[in-house]
């Protein structure tokens, strides 16, 4: 039993030796060198591409959209006439509408800004 | 260490969200394991080694999104580690070096009962083996056993490397060949099948 561990030991050493000889590991330096170009690159990545959009402007953002909509679809309705006058109002569904006409806009400028950071 | 495919695709997610801890542990791992797989590949000059070896490097932090966790990470890596061997020596016209050689009979049913023949311990086959076998241990374990086997230092040297007892390290030592016994029987060949991503 205590030859087979002996074996089992010599055998390991011997393909571990093989396996691992001095130059078949990378050189300290390089291998710090390497480690930092990827954190480099990581960090490059994470400031370039922002990873969520912040939850309460989005929850802003999605409010405001249904009060534009709210107010266009009454409007349509005639039920604001007496309440709220046309102007604002105008100047509301002009935002509304130029939020949706950035949509596509948004979507192209994301696609081409991977495009050029893949 | 990572246990598993799916314990690879977490590591792998969490680096793709910017997880720089989870980029330092994949490269604790798996970095002296990759440049052994390439270095036994191409046996070529130290240089040559580490371009392809840095190169292989970029290209997989570029590709980690695409990782699907349908191999093992070190597996995965060893593929692109390929291609870029491949793209290295064809640059070099060199293409005809690449060769896997197989060795009569497998190691793993010799290794407890006699002496491994010295032609199956350098085989190309047998090295990429041991290499990939060493990449499923954790890093204290790989830094142990080639401390103490490839170095060839005393237990007292590899205590004081790792920062811990005497005692304490010969039970790591003995964990770590058991484990590595395990690994290297269970990877089997050199990984030859395995696609990878460029």
């Amino acid at each position: 039993m205590n030859e087979d561990n002996d074996f089992r030991e010599e055998n390991l050493r011997r393909l571990i030796a093989a396996g691992f000889r001095h130059d078949a590991r990378p050189d300290v330096s390089v291998r710090k060198r390497t480690q930092a170009r990827l954190i480099a690159a990581l960090r490059a990545r994470s400031r370039q591409e922002p990873r969520g959009f912040p939850e309460p402007v989005l929850l802003a953002l999605a409010g405001a959209v249904v009060l534009c909509a709210s107010l266009g679809l009454a409007s349509m309705l005639n039920l604001l006439r007496t309440v709220v006058p046309v102007g604002p109002l105008s100047l509301v569904m002009a935002v509304f509408c130029a939020n949706l006409a950035a949509v596509p806009v948004g979507s192209v400028a994301l696609v081409i800004r991977r495009k050029r950071n893949a | 260490m990572v246990e598993s495919v799916s314990d690879d695709l977490a590591i792998v997610r969490r680096i793709v969200a910017g997880d720089e801890g989870a980029l330092n542990s994949v490269y604790a791992c798996y970095a002296g394991p990759l440049y052994a797989f390439i270095y036994h590949r191409m046996g070529a000059k130290r240089e040559d080694v580490e371009e392809v070896w840095q190169d292989t490097w970029l290209a997989a932090f570029r590709s980690f999104p695409t990782f699907t966790g349908r191999s093992r990470l070190f597996t995965w890596l060893c593929g692109i580690a390929r291609h870029k061997t491949a793209d290295f020596l064809r640059r070099s016209q060199r293409m005809d070096e690449i060769r896997v050689d197989e060795p009569a009979g497998d190691p793993a049913s010799l290794l407890d009962s006699s002496p491994l023949p010295e032609e199956i311990v350098e085989s190309q086959a047998v090295r990429l083996r041991v290499v990939a076998a060493m990449a499923f241990l954790p890093d204290d374990y790989q830094s142990a056993l080639i401390a103490r086997y490839a170095d060839g230092r005393s237990v007292e040297d590899v205590a004081r490397m790792l920062g811990r007892s005497y005692k304490a390290t010969e039970s790591l030592l003995s964990r770590a060949r058991s484990a590595f016994r395990v690994a290297f029987d269970a990877v089997g060949g050199p990984q030859e099948s395995e696609g990878g991503t460029r």
